[in-house]
Protein backbone atom coordinates (compact mmCIF):
# COMPACT_ATOMS: atom_id res chain seq x y z
CA UNK A 1 0.00 0.00 0.00
CA UNK A 2 2.62 2.56 1.06
CA UNK A 3 4.89 1.59 -2.00
CA UNK A 4 1.51 2.24 -4.17
CA UNK A 5 0.73 5.60 -2.62
CA UNK A 6 4.75 6.46 -2.97
CA UNK A 7 4.24 6.08 -6.64
CA UNK A 8 1.07 7.79 -6.98
CA UNK A 9 2.74 10.69 -5.50
CA UNK A 10 5.24 11.08 -7.81
CA UNK A 11 2.59 10.80 -10.93
CA UNK A 12 2.67 7.58 -11.93
CA UNK A 13 -1.00 5.28 -11.95
CA UNK A 14 -0.38 2.39 -9.41
CA UNK A 15 -2.75 -0.69 -8.56
CA UNK A 16 -1.87 -2.04 -4.94
CA UNK A 17 -3.12 -5.77 -4.63
CA UNK A 18 -3.83 -6.43 -1.12
CA UNK A 19 -4.54 -10.24 0.69
CA UNK A 20 -7.71 -10.47 2.27
CA UNK A 21 -6.02 -10.33 5.93
CA UNK A 22 -4.58 -7.62 5.40
CA UNK A 23 -7.43 -5.43 4.46
CA UNK A 24 -7.53 -3.59 8.24
CA UNK A 25 -3.44 -3.03 7.40
CA UNK A 26 -3.92 -1.45 4.10
CA UNK A 27 -6.79 0.67 5.31
CA UNK A 28 -4.75 1.85 8.09
CA UNK A 29 -1.55 2.51 6.04
CA UNK A 30 -3.81 4.38 3.38
CA UNK A 31 -4.88 6.58 5.91
CA UNK A 32 -1.32 7.13 7.43
CA UNK A 33 0.04 7.95 3.71
CA UNK A 34 -2.52 10.62 3.37
CA UNK A 35 -4.68 8.92 1.13
CA UNK A 36 -8.25 7.87 3.26
CA UNK A 37 -10.29 6.53 0.32
CA UNK A 38 -7.65 4.83 -1.53
CA UNK A 39 -9.10 2.62 -3.94
CA UNK A 40 -7.18 -0.79 -4.63
CA UNK A 41 -8.14 -4.67 -4.89
CA UNK A 42 -8.15 -7.34 -2.67
CA UNK A 43 -7.32 -10.71 -3.65
CA UNK A 44 -7.45 -14.17 -1.30
CA UNK A 45 -4.74 -15.54 0.97
CA UNK A 46 -2.02 -17.18 1.12
CA UNK A 47 0.59 -16.05 -2.27
CA UNK A 48 3.60 -17.16 -1.36
CA UNK A 49 3.26 -20.64 -1.25
CA UNK A 50 1.29 -21.05 -4.77
CA UNK A 51 2.85 -22.28 -7.49
CA UNK A 52 3.07 -20.88 -10.99
CA UNK A 53 -0.46 -21.94 -12.30
CA UNK A 54 -2.50 -21.06 -8.88
CA UNK A 55 -0.68 -17.94 -8.96
CA UNK A 56 -1.89 -16.84 -12.59
CA UNK A 57 -5.49 -17.53 -11.68
CA UNK A 58 -5.55 -15.26 -9.00
CA UNK A 59 -3.86 -12.49 -11.46
CA UNK A 60 -6.62 -13.54 -14.10
CA UNK A 61 -9.68 -13.03 -11.70
CA UNK A 62 -8.13 -9.82 -10.60
CA UNK A 63 -7.71 -8.18 -13.36
CA UNK A 64 -11.11 -6.57 -13.78
CA UNK A 65 -10.66 -4.72 -11.18
CA UNK A 66 -6.96 -3.83 -11.60
CA UNK A 67 -8.18 -2.13 -14.92
CA UNK A 68 -11.48 -0.53 -13.04
CA UNK A 69 -9.27 1.30 -10.78
CA UNK A 70 -7.22 2.54 -13.53
CA UNK A 71 -10.19 4.09 -14.93
CA UNK A 72 -9.34 0.90 -18.00
CA UNK A 73 -12.50 -0.27 -19.83
CA UNK A 74 -12.82 -4.21 -18.83
CA UNK A 75 -11.03 -5.10 -22.29
CA UNK B 1 -1.40 12.05 25.83
CA UNK B 2 1.28 14.69 26.54
CA UNK B 3 2.39 16.33 29.76
CA UNK B 4 -0.35 19.14 29.09
CA UNK B 5 -3.33 16.47 28.51
CA UNK B 6 -5.40 16.42 31.96
CA UNK B 7 -7.09 13.60 33.40
CA UNK B 8 -8.46 13.40 36.53
CA UNK B 9 -8.96 10.17 38.61
CA UNK B 10 -10.55 10.59 42.12
CA UNK B 11 -7.93 7.81 42.60
CA UNK B 12 -5.33 5.06 40.37
CA UNK B 13 -7.48 2.31 40.01
CA UNK B 14 -9.80 4.44 38.01
CA UNK B 15 -7.07 5.71 36.16
CA UNK B 16 -5.82 2.07 35.36
CA UNK B 17 -9.46 0.92 34.57
CA UNK B 18 -9.92 3.77 32.15
CA UNK B 19 -6.29 3.34 30.45
CA UNK B 20 -7.88 -0.30 29.92
CA UNK B 21 -11.42 1.39 28.34
CA UNK B 22 -9.13 3.56 26.22
CA UNK B 23 -6.91 0.53 24.86
CA UNK B 24 -4.17 2.40 26.37
CA UNK B 25 -2.53 -0.69 27.79
CA UNK B 26 -0.41 -4.13 26.48
CA UNK B 27 -3.09 -5.95 28.42
CA UNK B 28 -1.51 -5.01 31.63
CA UNK B 29 -2.59 -2.99 34.36
CA UNK B 30 -0.61 0.94 34.07
CA UNK B 31 1.26 2.88 36.36
CA UNK B 32 -1.26 6.62 35.63
CA UNK B 33 1.97 8.75 34.49
CA UNK B 34 1.49 11.32 36.78
CA UNK B 35 3.29 14.59 35.63
CA UNK B 36 5.73 14.35 38.64
CA UNK B 37 6.36 10.96 38.01
CA UNK B 38 6.88 11.95 34.13
CA UNK B 39 9.42 14.54 34.82
CA UNK B 40 11.40 12.44 37.05
CA UNK B 41 12.09 10.18 33.75
CA UNK B 42 12.93 13.45 31.44
CA UNK B 43 15.26 15.06 34.53
CA UNK B 44 17.02 11.38 34.72
CA UNK B 45 17.80 11.36 30.99
CA UNK B 46 19.08 14.57 30.82
CA UNK B 47 17.05 15.58 27.70
CA UNK B 48 15.00 17.89 26.25
CA UNK B 49 11.00 16.45 26.27
CA UNK B 50 10.16 17.52 22.49
CA UNK B 51 13.52 15.79 21.35
CA UNK B 52 12.58 13.46 18.49
CA UNK B 53 14.51 10.02 19.68
CA UNK B 54 13.40 7.71 16.43
CA UNK B 55 10.77 8.07 13.96
CA UNK B 56 9.07 5.31 12.14
CA UNK B 57 9.23 6.65 8.32
CA UNK B 58 6.61 4.46 6.70
CA UNK B 59 3.69 5.58 9.15
CA UNK B 60 4.87 8.67 9.51
CA UNK B 61 5.51 8.51 13.44
CA UNK B 62 7.89 9.55 15.81
CA UNK B 63 8.92 9.24 19.55
CA UNK B 64 9.72 12.28 21.65
CA UNK B 65 11.36 12.25 24.71
CA UNK B 66 8.15 13.15 26.24
CA UNK B 67 6.20 10.42 24.94
CA UNK B 68 8.90 7.86 25.79
CA UNK B 69 9.21 9.03 28.99
CA UNK B 70 5.11 9.22 30.05
CA UNK B 71 5.20 5.02 28.53
CA UNK B 72 7.85 4.20 30.41
CA UNK B 73 6.21 5.55 33.48
CA UNK B 74 2.94 3.43 32.43
CA UNK B 75 5.17 0.24 32.33
CA UNK B 76 6.59 1.06 35.59
CA UNK B 77 9.92 2.09 35.31
CA UNK B 78 11.98 4.00 37.71
CA UNK B 79 13.37 7.34 36.79
CA UNK B 80 16.72 5.79 36.65
CA UNK B 81 15.78 3.03 34.10
CA UNK B 82 14.72 6.20 31.46
CA UNK B 83 18.30 6.23 30.44
CA UNK B 84 18.14 2.85 29.10
CA UNK B 85 14.62 3.27 27.23
CA UNK B 86 16.20 6.31 25.48
CA UNK B 87 18.91 4.18 24.87
CA UNK B 88 16.59 1.20 22.99
CA UNK B 89 15.26 4.14 21.26
CA UNK B 90 18.44 5.66 19.72
CA UNK B 91 19.28 2.31 18.98
CA UNK B 92 16.62 1.90 16.71
CA UNK B 93 17.08 5.50 15.17
CA UNK B 94 20.90 4.16 14.19
CA UNK B 95 21.52 4.82 10.16
CA UNK B 96 22.88 0.97 10.37
CA UNK B 97 19.54 -0.16 11.80
CA UNK B 98 17.89 1.55 8.85
CA UNK B 99 14.36 3.37 9.71
CA UNK B 100 11.61 1.00 7.46
CA UNK B 101 13.23 -2.17 8.97
CA UNK B 102 12.34 -0.59 12.80
CA UNK B 103 8.65 -0.40 11.27
CA UNK B 104 8.92 -4.13 9.82
CA UNK B 105 9.99 -6.05 12.32
CA UNK B 106 7.46 -4.67 14.72
CA UNK B 107 4.77 -5.33 11.73
CA UNK B 108 5.84 -8.59 10.65
CA UNK B 109 3.77 -11.79 10.18
CA UNK B 110 6.80 -13.67 12.12
CA UNK B 111 6.35 -11.88 15.19
CA UNK B 112 9.48 -10.66 16.06
CA UNK B 113 10.38 -8.94 19.38
CA UNK B 114 12.46 -6.03 20.72
CA UNK B 115 15.26 -7.79 22.42
CA UNK B 116 17.95 -5.98 24.28
CA UNK B 117 21.15 -6.84 25.99
CA UNK B 118 22.71 -4.86 28.25
CA UNK B 119 26.06 -4.58 29.39
CA UNK B 120 28.56 -2.76 32.09
CA UNK B 121 27.91 -1.11 35.12
CA UNK B 122 24.08 0.23 34.36
CA UNK B 123 23.44 -3.64 35.77
CA UNK B 124 24.65 -2.70 39.12
CA UNK B 125 23.28 0.61 39.28
CA UNK B 126 20.00 0.11 38.68
CA UNK B 127 19.64 -3.82 39.29
CA UNK B 128 19.18 -5.37 35.72
CA UNK B 129 18.97 -9.26 36.10
CA UNK B 130 21.88 -10.96 34.04
CA UNK B 131 21.96 -14.27 36.22
CA UNK B 132 19.10 -16.85 37.23
CA UNK B 133 15.80 -16.72 35.03
CA UNK B 134 17.51 -14.49 33.28
CA UNK B 135 14.70 -14.66 30.36
CA UNK B 136 12.11 -14.86 32.49
CA UNK B 137 10.20 -12.76 35.14
CA UNK B 138 10.86 -11.12 38.68
CA UNK B 139 12.73 -8.11 37.83
CA UNK B 140 11.49 -4.74 37.58
CA UNK B 141 13.98 -2.86 35.56
CA UNK B 142 14.09 -6.01 33.28
CA UNK B 143 10.61 -6.00 32.95
CA UNK B 144 9.52 -2.61 32.31
CA UNK B 145 12.45 -1.75 30.22
CA UNK B 146 11.25 -3.98 27.36
CA UNK B 147 7.20 -2.81 28.52
CA UNK B 148 8.42 0.28 28.07
CA UNK B 149 9.08 -0.52 24.37
CA UNK B 150 6.18 -2.02 24.12
CA UNK B 151 3.85 0.62 25.43
CA UNK B 152 5.49 3.22 22.73
CA UNK B 153 4.85 0.58 20.04
CA UNK B 154 1.18 0.74 20.93
CA UNK B 155 0.85 3.79 22.08
CA UNK B 156 3.07 6.40 19.97
CA UNK B 157 3.41 4.35 16.80
CA UNK B 158 0.15 2.94 16.74
CA UNK B 159 1.45 -0.43 15.98
CA UNK B 160 -1.59 -2.82 17.23
CA UNK B 161 -2.15 -6.14 17.03
CA UNK B 162 -4.38 -6.48 13.92
CA UNK B 163 -3.92 -3.00 12.45
CA UNK B 164 -0.32 -2.58 11.33
CA UNK B 165 1.02 -5.54 13.62
CA UNK B 166 0.24 -8.57 11.85
CA UNK B 167 2.15 -11.23 13.63
CA UNK B 168 0.51 -14.53 12.82
CA UNK B 169 1.78 -15.97 16.64
CA UNK B 170 3.42 -13.47 18.30
CA UNK B 171 5.29 -14.96 21.03
CA UNK B 172 5.54 -13.61 24.59
CA UNK B 173 8.98 -12.22 24.23
CA UNK B 174 6.86 -9.04 22.75
CA UNK B 175 5.81 -8.30 26.32
CA UNK B 176 9.23 -7.26 27.18
CA UNK B 177 12.72 -9.03 26.46
CA UNK B 178 15.90 -7.15 28.36
CA UNK B 179 18.40 -8.49 29.62
CA UNK B 180 21.92 -8.43 31.22
CA UNK B 181 25.11 -10.04 30.13
CA UNK B 182 26.55 -12.25 32.79
CA UNK B 183 29.74 -10.26 32.50
CA UNK B 184 31.36 -11.59 36.21
CA UNK B 185 30.65 -15.02 35.20
CA UNK B 186 31.68 -15.19 31.88
CA UNK B 187 35.09 -16.72 30.78
CA UNK B 188 35.41 -14.66 27.89
CA UNK B 189 34.99 -10.88 27.23
CA UNK B 190 32.05 -8.64 27.78
CA UNK B 191 29.75 -9.05 24.33
CA UNK B 192 29.93 -4.88 24.17
CA UNK B 193 33.94 -5.29 24.22
CA UNK B 194 33.10 -7.71 20.81
CA UNK B 195 31.11 -4.97 19.58
CA UNK B 196 33.83 -2.08 19.96
CA UNK B 197 33.00 -0.40 23.54
CA UNK B 198 35.39 -0.34 26.79
CA UNK B 199 34.70 -2.94 29.62
CA UNK B 200 33.73 0.36 31.72
CA UNK B 201 30.93 1.36 29.24
CA UNK B 202 27.16 0.94 30.19
CA UNK B 203 25.73 -0.35 26.41
CA UNK B 204 22.57 -1.59 24.59
CA UNK B 205 22.06 -3.70 22.06
CA UNK B 206 19.39 -3.62 19.92
CA UNK B 207 18.38 -6.97 18.13
CA UNK B 208 15.29 -8.25 16.67
CA UNK B 209 14.21 -11.70 18.29
CA UNK B 210 12.42 -14.28 16.17
CA UNK B 211 12.48 -16.40 19.37
CA UNK B 212 13.86 -17.97 22.12
CA UNK B 213 14.86 -21.77 22.16
CA UNK B 214 16.15 -23.53 24.77
CA UNK B 215 19.17 -25.75 24.01
CA UNK B 216 19.76 -28.37 26.38
CA UNK B 217 22.75 -30.36 26.53
CA UNK B 218 23.80 -31.83 30.14
CA UNK B 219 25.68 -34.68 29.18
CA UNK B 220 28.80 -33.77 27.63
CA UNK B 221 32.08 -31.51 28.50
CA UNK B 222 33.40 -31.39 25.05
CA UNK B 223 33.15 -28.14 23.69
CA UNK B 224 32.34 -29.76 19.59
CA UNK B 225 29.62 -31.97 21.19
CA UNK B 226 28.01 -28.71 23.25
CA UNK B 227 28.14 -26.89 20.10
CA UNK B 228 26.88 -29.47 17.71
CA UNK B 229 23.51 -29.29 20.35
CA UNK B 230 23.39 -25.54 18.90
CA UNK B 231 23.88 -26.36 15.35
CA UNK B 232 21.35 -29.00 15.23
CA UNK B 233 18.96 -26.16 16.24
CA UNK B 234 20.31 -23.94 13.97
CA UNK B 235 19.80 -26.34 10.77
CA UNK B 236 16.28 -27.37 11.60
CA UNK B 237 14.67 -26.45 8.23
CA UNK B 238 11.71 -24.66 10.60
CA UNK B 239 14.59 -21.71 11.32
CA UNK B 240 15.70 -22.01 7.70
CA UNK B 241 12.57 -21.21 6.42
CA UNK B 242 14.04 -17.47 5.14
CA UNK B 243 17.55 -18.58 4.38
CA UNK B 244 19.05 -16.13 3.12
CA UNK B 245 17.26 -13.21 5.03
CA UNK B 246 17.45 -13.37 8.74
CA UNK B 247 20.18 -15.65 9.27
CA UNK B 248 22.48 -13.95 12.03
CA UNK B 249 22.41 -16.06 15.43
CA UNK B 250 22.69 -14.79 19.08
CA UNK B 251 23.74 -17.59 21.00
CA UNK B 252 22.97 -16.70 24.52
CA UNK B 253 25.06 -19.13 26.30
CA UNK B 254 24.55 -20.06 29.70
CA UNK B 255 27.64 -19.94 31.92
CA UNK B 256 27.73 -23.43 32.28
CA UNK B 257 28.39 -24.20 28.60
CA UNK B 258 30.53 -21.40 28.44
CA UNK B 259 33.05 -22.41 31.16
CA UNK B 260 33.12 -26.28 29.81
CA UNK B 261 33.70 -24.22 26.01
CA UNK B 262 36.65 -22.38 27.55
CA UNK B 263 37.96 -24.30 29.96
CA UNK B 264 38.93 -26.23 27.40
CA UNK B 265 41.24 -23.25 25.53
CA UNK B 266 38.29 -22.15 22.85
CA UNK B 267 37.80 -18.55 22.94
CA UNK B 268 34.58 -17.05 21.63
CA UNK B 269 36.01 -16.49 18.11
CA UNK B 270 36.55 -20.25 18.12
CA UNK B 271 32.76 -20.89 18.95
CA UNK B 272 31.58 -18.59 16.38
CA UNK B 273 34.40 -20.02 13.21
CA UNK B 274 33.26 -23.57 14.60
CA UNK B 275 29.71 -23.13 13.67
CA UNK B 276 29.82 -20.87 10.91
CA UNK B 277 31.77 -24.06 9.39
CA UNK B 278 29.69 -26.49 10.76
CA UNK B 279 26.13 -24.82 10.37
CA UNK B 280 25.22 -26.41 6.76
CA UNK B 281 22.58 -28.30 5.02
CA UNK B 282 22.12 -30.01 1.57
CA UNK B 283 20.11 -28.48 -0.82
CA UNK B 284 18.30 -30.85 -1.36
CA UNK B 285 16.83 -31.24 1.98
CA UNK B 286 15.97 -27.40 1.95
CA UNK B 287 14.50 -28.30 -1.83
CA UNK B 288 11.98 -31.25 -0.17
CA UNK B 289 10.05 -28.98 1.76
CA UNK B 290 9.01 -26.11 -1.34
CA UNK B 291 7.27 -26.17 -4.20
CA UNK B 292 10.40 -27.55 -6.09
CA UNK B 293 9.07 -30.86 -8.27
CA UNK B 294 5.68 -29.77 -8.25
CA UNK B 295 4.66 -29.84 -12.77
CA UNK B 296 4.09 -25.79 -12.37
CA UNK B 297 6.97 -24.73 -9.91
CA UNK B 298 7.74 -22.02 -11.94
CA UNK B 299 10.27 -19.62 -10.76
CA UNK B 300 8.26 -18.94 -7.12
CA UNK B 301 9.28 -22.48 -6.71
CA UNK B 302 12.18 -22.07 -3.95
CA UNK B 303 13.34 -19.36 -1.42
CA UNK B 304 15.90 -17.96 -4.22
CA UNK B 305 12.33 -16.93 -5.19
CA UNK B 306 12.02 -14.42 -2.24
CA UNK B 307 15.57 -13.56 -1.61
CA UNK B 308 18.47 -15.17 -3.77
CA UNK B 309 20.84 -17.26 -2.03
CA UNK B 310 24.11 -15.59 -3.05
CA UNK B 311 26.78 -18.21 -4.48
CA UNK B 312 28.80 -17.37 -1.32
CA UNK B 313 26.43 -19.12 0.54
CA UNK B 314 26.48 -22.44 -1.13
CA UNK B 315 29.79 -24.89 -1.55
CA UNK B 316 29.59 -28.12 -3.00
CA UNK B 317 31.54 -30.65 -0.79
CA UNK B 318 31.95 -33.97 -2.55
CA UNK B 319 29.36 -33.41 -5.00
CA UNK B 320 26.92 -32.37 -2.60
CA UNK B 321 25.56 -28.69 -2.50
CA UNK B 322 25.36 -27.06 1.20
CA UNK B 323 23.85 -24.32 2.03
CA UNK B 324 25.65 -22.91 4.73
CA UNK B 325 23.63 -21.15 7.26
CA UNK B 326 25.67 -17.90 8.23
CA UNK B 327 28.06 -15.66 5.73
CA UNK B 328 30.65 -15.73 7.95
CA UNK B 329 31.32 -16.50 11.54
CA UNK B 330 30.44 -12.53 12.22
CA UNK B 331 27.02 -13.66 11.55
CA UNK B 332 27.12 -15.78 15.15
CA UNK B 333 27.09 -13.86 18.12
CA UNK B 334 27.66 -14.90 21.47
CA UNK B 335 26.56 -13.19 25.17
CA UNK B 336 26.88 -15.31 28.27
CA UNK B 337 23.57 -14.98 30.50
CA UNK B 338 21.72 -16.86 33.29
CA UNK B 339 22.66 -19.13 36.48
CA UNK B 340 25.34 -21.32 36.40
CA UNK B 341 23.62 -23.75 37.45
CA UNK B 342 22.93 -26.17 34.78
CA UNK B 343 23.84 -27.15 31.29
CA UNK B 344 21.15 -25.38 29.53
CA UNK B 345 21.54 -22.58 26.79
CA UNK B 346 19.09 -20.42 24.78
CA UNK B 347 18.94 -19.79 21.01
CA UNK B 348 17.66 -16.43 19.68
CA UNK B 349 17.08 -16.73 15.47
CA UNK B 350 17.64 -12.74 14.59
CA UNK B 351 15.24 -10.91 12.34
CA UNK B 352 16.90 -9.22 9.39
CA UNK B 353 20.52 -8.69 8.54
CA UNK B 354 20.32 -8.70 4.98
CA UNK B 355 17.04 -8.21 2.92
CA UNK B 356 16.37 -8.63 -0.37
CA UNK B 357 13.42 -6.65 -2.37
CA UNK B 358 12.80 -6.97 -5.93
CA UNK B 359 15.98 -8.19 -6.68
CA UNK B 360 18.11 -5.59 -4.54
CA UNK B 361 20.34 -6.25 -1.32
CA UNK B 362 19.90 -3.52 1.41
CA UNK B 363 21.96 -4.29 4.04
CA UNK B 364 20.96 -4.15 7.63
CA UNK B 365 23.13 -4.35 10.53
CA UNK B 366 19.58 -5.66 12.57
CA UNK B 367 22.16 -5.46 15.52
CA UNK B 368 22.98 -2.23 17.15
CA UNK B 369 25.06 -1.10 20.06
CA UNK B 370 24.44 2.05 21.20
CA UNK B 371 26.03 4.05 24.74
CA UNK B 372 23.63 4.38 27.46
CA UNK B 373 24.00 7.52 29.07
CA UNK B 374 24.47 7.70 33.28
CA UNK B 375 21.98 8.75 34.92
CA UNK B 376 21.05 12.46 35.92
CA UNK B 377 20.99 12.34 39.92
CA UNK B 378 17.27 12.21 40.13
CA UNK B 379 15.00 12.26 43.41
CA UNK B 380 13.98 8.92 44.71
CA UNK B 381 10.17 8.52 43.98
Amino acid sequence: MRDATEIERRGVPAVAIITRPFKVTADSMAVRQGYPRYRYVLVDHPIASLDDNALREVARAALPEVLAVLGLPPD
Amino acid sequence: LTLETELDYPDAVSAIEDYFERGWTDGLPIVPPTPELVTACIATAGRDPDEILVRMAPIRRSCTVEKAAINAVMAGCRPEYFPVVVAALEAAADPGWKHPYWYILNASTSGQAPFYVINGPIRDEIGINSGVNVLGPGVRANMTIGRAIRLILLNVFDVRPGVLDMSVQGQPGKLALCIGENEEESPWAPFHVDRGFNVVDSTLTYMSARGTHPVENRVSQDPEKILLTFIDLMTSLALLSTPTTQRRKLILMGPEHAHLIAAAGWSKDDVKRFVHEKARRPRSEYDAITKVGSPSAGRHSDWDSIAPIPDRMIRSVDGVDYIYEHESPADVLVVVAGAADGGTSALVPLGIGRYALYGAEIPCAGVVTTPIRAPAAAPRT
